[in-house]
């Protein structure tokens, strides 16, 4: 049974009595999300050496953050963290600049599936574990409740997966009547917290299964699809978004070797294979293969590390239907390819996959920082150097995002 | 450079030049599996040649871009840690070497066989294990050990 996280604790225990520092996350702590977290009383610019770690179920501690000589204006520190439902605990580790080690610890609850409720004209105090109560629309995700006060125009929140909940009594839907991502219309005889609770308590199966299936496509990454012809044009069989977007990856990004490269190798085997072929003289042969080496080694040494990027959106509901076209649009570089469904209909929801491969597994934070909901298959690392942010990860950096209409 | 010797130093570096450029497999490929696998077709090409510096040296040559290559586009390293590596391979192959031309020196041909094939599997299997990974001075002190005695023994052989 998959585990959830959902928001931990706001504040962290303090090891050492006597020190100042604390802890605070500035927008909650949730998975599958950069968290930045606020680490403060930092006296000094040399107390800012700070690591943080996640610690599996199974004990191991993964790196999260690293900042080193990180700027910390007003005594503040802000460090960001990713998180994903297997990170049992946080630890903060800061290093002071008389050698010894400051620990914060932070543990992270794991528990099922929650909605968010926003709308609700009072206050949800007696609700089920599983309801939490938004501030803001903008906290909604798919499959969460927005409670309006009379029936209005809720096309564009069903459509983006949200659920609505109206005063008034209406038969239930059935179920497969409407689209896979359609938000449920739902109906209370009054919006009071009781009745509200009632009507949730009732149909919690069904909202939870909703939900469920929305977690499921966020974090399932199950990539799988046939192999295609390269020659062939972009439109695929029946196949998950998951799976045109792997296939797409392996296709395209795992003709590996760049021109440079390519060129460079082909530069020095070549004449190096005629001399061993047909030169007769070993000093002369060798003279050949090091004149051959320096300039393989200077054109590879000054040659800029090569970052190659992938980006395919789709629609989600029709990414299940019969078949899908991708077209291809204006690449930023010719090393960087974006695929986008033909003719996505305006308001739809989108699945955003993006690969980035980079020498070491290192790459600017950027392009991911700015998703929506980001889903990686592996936990990268920030790491943070004279102000810049990068992530790095051992393998190569995947990650796919949901992107609800705006 | 007799033609057998030329036949084999071929057949190796068509196919450091072949693999990267022919086979697209990145996302299963870790450094270390590169490094081994260029150290094992090193090392077997390396029997089969009549070992001579020259003969060492353009074989080693012609596997470095290869290498260098497939560990920078397909096991995703950055260019001079890539390079760290590739020297680390080279003084791998060149303990083989040395640890071969000591082998030649038996008197038993069926001892010099075992011993050459010893050798070849002891240095990939070190490697495999990490032996290289320590350090660069450890791995120059062990081809420079091996040399040495080689030349001892050789001075010694010629002045019996």
């Amino acid at each position: 049974m998959r585990r959830a996280l959902l928001a931990a604790t706001w504040l962290a225990c303090c090891l050492p009595a006597a020190s100042s520092q604390s802890l605070s996350f500035p927008q909650g702590l949730q998975p599958y999300r950069f968290n930045p977290i606020l680490v403060q009383g930092i006296a000094s610019h040399a107390e800012s050496q700070i690591l943080i770690t996640g610690a599996l179920f199974d004990g191991r501690e993964v790196a999260l953050f690293t900042g080193a000589g990180t700027p910390a204006p007003g005594g503040a520190l802000r460090c960001l963290a990713y998180v994903d439902e297997e990170i049992a605990a946080l630890y903060v580790r800061i290093r002071r600049a008389a050698g010894n080690t400051l620990e914060l610890a932070v543990p992270v609850e794991a528990s099922g599936p929650r909605l968010s409720v926003y709308g609700s004209p009072e206050p949800l105090r007696n609700s089920s574990r599983w309801i939490a109560e938004a501030s803001s629309p903008q906290q909604l995700r798919p499959g969460d409740i927005w409670v309006l006060p009379q029936e209005s125009e809720t096309a564009a929140l069903r459509a983006a997966g949200i659920h609505v909940l109206m005063p008034g009594l209406a038969a239930e839907e059935t179920p497969g009547s409407s689209p896979v991502w359609q938000g449920y219309r739902l109906f209370a005889p009054d919006l009071g917290e009781a009745t509200l609770t009632a009507v949730l308590a009732k149909q919690q199966d069904k909202l939870l299964e909703f939900k469920e299936r929305y977690r499921e496509l966020v974090i399932g990454a199950s990539f799988h699809a046939p192999r295609i012809d390269r020659e062939a044009p972009l439109v695929f069989p029946p196949a998950t978004p998951a799976g045109i977007a792997y296939t797409l990856h392996r296709e395209i990004l795992n003709d590996s070797v760049g021109p440079l490269y390519r060129y460079a190798l082909l530069g020095f085997s070549l004449p190096l294979l005629a001399g061993v072929a047909l030169m007769k003289r070993r000093q002369a042969l060798l003279a050949l293969a090091g004149s051959l080496l320096a300039g393989f080694l200077t054109l590879t040494l000054l040659a800029p590390p090569e970052l190659r990027s992938l980006t395919v959106e789709l629609a989600l509901p029709e990414a299940r239907e019969r078949g899908i076209s991708l077209e291809r649009v204006s690449p930023e570089t010719p090393k960087r390819y974006q695929y986008r469904q033909r003719g996505i209909p305006p308001g739809s929801c989108t699945l955003v996959y993006r690969v980035i491969l980079a020498p070491g597994g290192e790459v600017p934070l950027q392009p991911f920082d700015r998703e929506e909901l980001l889903a990686f298959n592996q936990l990268p690392e920030v790491r943070q150097e004279r102000g810049r942010l990068f992530l790095r990860s051992p393998s190569p950096l995947s990650a796919w995002s949901l992107h609800e209409p705006e | 450079m007799s033609r057998n010797n030329r036949v084999w130093i071929l057949f190796a570096g068509l196919a450091s030049l072949a693999i990267p450029l022919l086979w697209s497999a990145s996302s299963g490929l870790t450094p270390r599996t590169v490094a081994v696998g260029w150290l094992l077709l090193g090392c077997l090409v390396g029997l089969a040649i009549s070992q001579g510096l020259a003969e060492l040296l353009v074989l080693a040559l012609l596997l470095l871009p290869g290498l260098h290559v497939t560990l920078v586009s397909q096991a995703g390293m950055k260019a001079l840690e890539a390079y760290g590596l590739g020297a680390r391979v080279l003084l791998a192959l060149g303990f083989h070497g040395a640890l071969c031309s000591l082998a030649q020196q038996a008197d038993d041909r069926r001892v010099r066989t075992l011993l050459r094939l010893g050798a070849t599997g002891a240095v990939v299997l070190a490697f495999a294990w990490g032996l290289w990974n320590r350090s660069l001075l450890l791995s120059a002190a062990l081809l420079g050990c091996s040399a040495a005695a080689l030349l001892l023994l050789r001075s010694r052989k010629a002045h019996d």
